[in-house]
């Protein structure tokens, strides 16, 4: 028996409306954990290579891990995957909230779908129950608009996601949104799901898992609990939650300010954390089993209206309150509700209209082509471009693409400020003086993505203002040092075999990461829930092997994947920081090659960023080597 | 032991049920959410909030039971196995929507004032108290 | 004048050969960053600090007995 595991793989095609359950295959767990490593592995051995990720071959795999649904800190992590409409290689993307314990309760690791229905449909997982039915109604509207809608005619206890209008008209960053403010926000998996015709899936479950040491595992569960409390930081980080970083990113110049521009923006005290709990927060919302909520459910009131929302959090604050340059918590909230109702990736939309909003400055874009004038810091403005954006009218069918598309298209030197990498637009941190966070962003498996190596710390650390400069500035620096670039990889690599790791046992990284609740606690309730012995180190290894993977799978499905797919856009080694505490700084492109040249060695892939055969072996990846080597 | 009774501060809680599982595991040895003689309701999108919905022992169960098996000791409603057959008469008649079916159990769910849910929470939303 | 040092693990993780608490002994009272620094810390990687558990800024002067919280950066999102 698997311990910790439900137990089983549902499978659905939507084309044919088959429905499968099969035993989840023990090598399986063993080899990649479960969640993000059970999605790797999945698309790799079941994907058909070279499919359109609009195509009905293509696949969405919804996954728990192993310790999802289980009593300990924030349990409740949800891994999706797909091939990605934004970048058209690896794509994951990771939620909170209740879904993957409800999916295990129902009896499945991981929910496998196919296929495209005949019309627009609603999938039912009611513990051995499975239905497709049609959407009805629901097609057309809000993503949460559609969860209030069913959880009214389902039940309070089903946990829903549903897609909004850009889902159903293939956004190329349309998210999958859950719990009312919860999203897999990242690379495009709500286009996936639209292109599948498929507007929600909603599970109960009233089973219970099996578990290898139960009293144990209560007893230990419930330790952790006290032990998190009493963590230096519980009491202060919570209640702001990750809002309560804009401070700091600005006070120490990484912040995206009008599409990174700069990194500093003048009007930060109107827009952080403290804003938030001041100024619209109803209450704290935590996902299953955790003990530091950092979800701040609140009301936005505007000129344009006033809208409930979750949030916004630090990311949506970045990139459509600094990035589209909007100066209060107010609009921020109610531009995020926008997206969420729409359906919309917050850090996507937020980086593609700050990108269209220059180049209407710029001349490159016009307001016929536009529709209408186009502001930073115009609230209207965003909620406008986003509205065309999720049902493609207008100039949205341009944008719906992402800034990578668009700005080919629109050409003269658009691409230049086009910020992404891969074709994934940029999320909340500039790095023009954070070498290893811009390593980070250009080697993220699924484009420039924050939470697969967060090494911001690290870089502030190593740019260490000397002595006098803190004095003269009481305990900041005005203008922070040059960070050194060398010997950046080590750490990059360390941290992005970490923060996956999580996304493989199904759990929230933040109290780890945040309070510094000790690696040991996870030892010890892995091995009390599933009876398997795995050290800390030996759970990286299986990080590691992932990591290796999902590198596999671009070079596999991007038939020029390779080094050039690394580059950050042309801003952060051409245009110097003009304003902030980083005023000045850029990284060269003599630097970023020496950053690559750094951890491809680092990590045994060619100079061509490709993992050598070798490499693979040793990761017991033959099979991934081999078709490799025949794709050479 | 004096009399104490069960009571929710609703604004601390946040939603993330761990109280049930807590619940389900103290009483019925099992890691699941489902047999949890307790509730989280959230109250999304509006008013934007969470209501825990909980056992006060005010006895309409027991009065609702036709072989009285439901009985109180010490402020206490417990049921008597032995006299219960599942009619579930109980959880129709419970005024808080707190006495639980579920599928593999021929009995209800009833709080217990065990507390376990009370020492899990992380919030502090729930507290047991002493009847006045 | 005795005063508690306690460091979030976000910080630990960035400094690792902290303790997650220390003592310090001060001779007169100093603000946080001062104190901060004395303790070897950059006060630059002080994303929050709270003193007896109620947020506080970087130059507020410290002049009694009580826990300096340091929470250090960390990603959300």
């Amino acid at each position: 028996m698997l311990f910790g595991y439900a137990g089983k793989i549902l499978r659905i095609d939507l084309t044919s409306g088959n429905v499968r359950k099969d035993p989840l295959p023990p090598e399986l767990a063993e080899r990649f954990l479960g969640g993000r490593g059970f999605v790797a592995r999945l698309l790799w051995e079941e994907l058909p290579s070279g499919v359109d990720p609009f195509a009905p071959d293509n696949i969405l795999i919804i996954a728990a891990g192993p310790l999802s649904g289980h009593l300990l800190p924030a349990s409740g992590k949800t891994h999706f995957g797909t091939k990605s409409p934004a970048t058209g290689g690896y794509a994951d993307s990771n939620m909170g909230g209740h879904f993957s314990p409800a999916l295990k309760y129902a009896g499945y690791d991981v929910l496998i779908l196919t296929g495209r229905a005949a019309q627009p449909s609603l999938v039912k997982i009611d513990d051995n129950e499975v239905e497709i039915r049609p959407a009805g109604d629901c097609w057309g509207a809000g993503a949460l608009d559609t969860e209030e809608r069913l959880k009214k005619d389902l039940g309070e206890d089903f946990q829903i996601i549903t897609i909004g209008p850009a889902g159903e008209r293939l956004v190329r960053f349309a998210c999958i949104s859950h719990d009312f403010g919860r999203q897999a926000g990242r690379t495009g998996a709500g286009a996936v799901m639209g292109s599948k015709n498929l507007k929600a899936v909603a599970v109960r479950g009233s089973g219970s898992l099996p578990v290898y040491d139960l009293a144990g595992a209560y007893q230990k569960g419930r330790e952790a609990y006290q032990k998190v409390k009493a963590k230096p930081g519980f009491a202060g980080w919570t209640p702001e939650g990750t809002a309560g970083i804009t401070d700091w990113v600005n006070e120490v110049g990484v912040f995206p300010t009008r599409n990174f521009q700069t990194s500093f923006f003048e009007d930060y005290k109107k827009i952080n954390g403290r804003a938030v709990v001041e100024k619209l927060k109803i209450t704290d919302k935590g996902c299953f089993c955790c003990p530091t909520p950092c979800g701040k459910y609140g009301r936005a009131e505007t000129a344009l209206g006033s809208a409930f929302v979750e949030g916004p959090e630090y990311e949506s604050i970045a990139l459509l309150g600094g990035s589209c340059f909007l100066n209060s918590i107010h609009e921020v909230g109610f531009a995020n509700h926008v997206c969420d109702q729409l359906g919309l990736d917050t850090i996507s939309s937020g980086a593609v209209a700050g990108w269209a909003i220059e180049c209407f400055e710029k001349g490159l874009l016009s307001k016929e082509q536009v529709g209408r004038e186009i502001r930073f810091g115009d609230l209207d403005s965003l909620v406008y471009l986003f509205n065309r954006i999720a049902f493609r009218e207008g100039i949205g069918d341009l944008l719906a693409e992402g800034v990578k598309r668009a700005s080919r298209k629109i050409g003269r030197g658009s691409e230049d400020f086009a910020i992404h990498v891969k074709g994934l637009e940029w999320s909340g941190y500039e790095c023009r003086n954070a070498p290893g966070m811009m390593l980070a962003y250009m080697t993220a498996d699924v484009g420039a993505h924050h939470n697969r190596a967060w090494v911001l710390g690290h870089d502030v650390a190593g740019s260490a203002a000397s002595v006098h400069d803190l004095i003269s500035g009481g305990g900041r620096a005005e203008k922070m040092p040059k960070s050194p670039v060398s010997g950046k990889s080590e750490k990059v690599m360390e941290l992005q075999h970490i923060r996956p790791l999580f996304d493989c046992l199904g759990i929230c990284r933040l109290q780890y990461m945040e309070l510094g609740f000790e690696v040991e606690n996870y030892e010890e309730l892995f091995f009390l829930i599933t009876g398997q012995r795995l050290s800390w180190e030996q759970m990286l290894k299986i990080s590691e092997r992932v990591w290796h993977l999902t590198r596999s799978f671009s070079v596999r499905e991007i038939p020029d994947f390779g080094r050039k797919y690394d580059y950050p856009p042309a801003r952060f080694h051409q245009e110097p920081v003009p304003t902030g505490p980083n005023k000045g700084h850029l990284l060269t492109q003599e630097e970023l090659e020496l950053l690559l040249d750094e951890y491809y060695q680092a990590r045994g892939w060619d100079k061509n960023g490709i993992p050598t055969s070798q490499t693979l072996e040793k990761q017991g990846l033959e099979d991934v080597a081999q078709t490799l080597a025949k794709k050479s | 032991m004096k009399p104490v009774v069960l009571k929710a501060i609703h604004d601390r809680c946040s939603g993330c049920r761990a109280c049930l599982l807590a619940c389900s595991l103290d009483n019925f040895r099992e890691m699941t959410v489902s047999k949890a003689a307790l509730g989280i309701q959230g109250r999304f999108p509006a008013p934007g909030d969470y209501r825990v919905l909980l056992c006060d022992q005010c006895g309409a169960c027991a009065e609702a039971c036709p072989t009285e098996a439901i009985r109180e000791t010490e402020g206490r409603y417990l049921i008597d196995h032995d006299l219960c057959m599942g009619c579930l008469s109980c959880v129709e008649a419970c005024p808080k929507g707190v006495m639980f079916a579920h599928p593999s159990l021929d009995e209800p769910i009833k709080c217990t004032l065990c507390g376990a849910c009370v020492a899990i929470c992380p919030r502090g939303a729930l507290v047991l108290e002493r009847r006045a | 004048m005795n005063l508690t040092l306690t460091l979030s693990g976000g910080l630990r993780a960035v400094l690792s050969d902290l303790p997650e608490r220390m003592e310090l002994d001060l001779d007169r009272p100093a603000m946080v960053w001062e104190i901060l620094l004395r303790a070897g810390i950059n006060p630059g990687l002080a994303m929050m600090v709270f003193l007896d558990g109620r947020r506080a800024d970087l130059d507020q002067v410290v002049e009694y007995d009580c826990e300096l919280t340091v929470v250090g950066p960390a990603a959300g999102g």
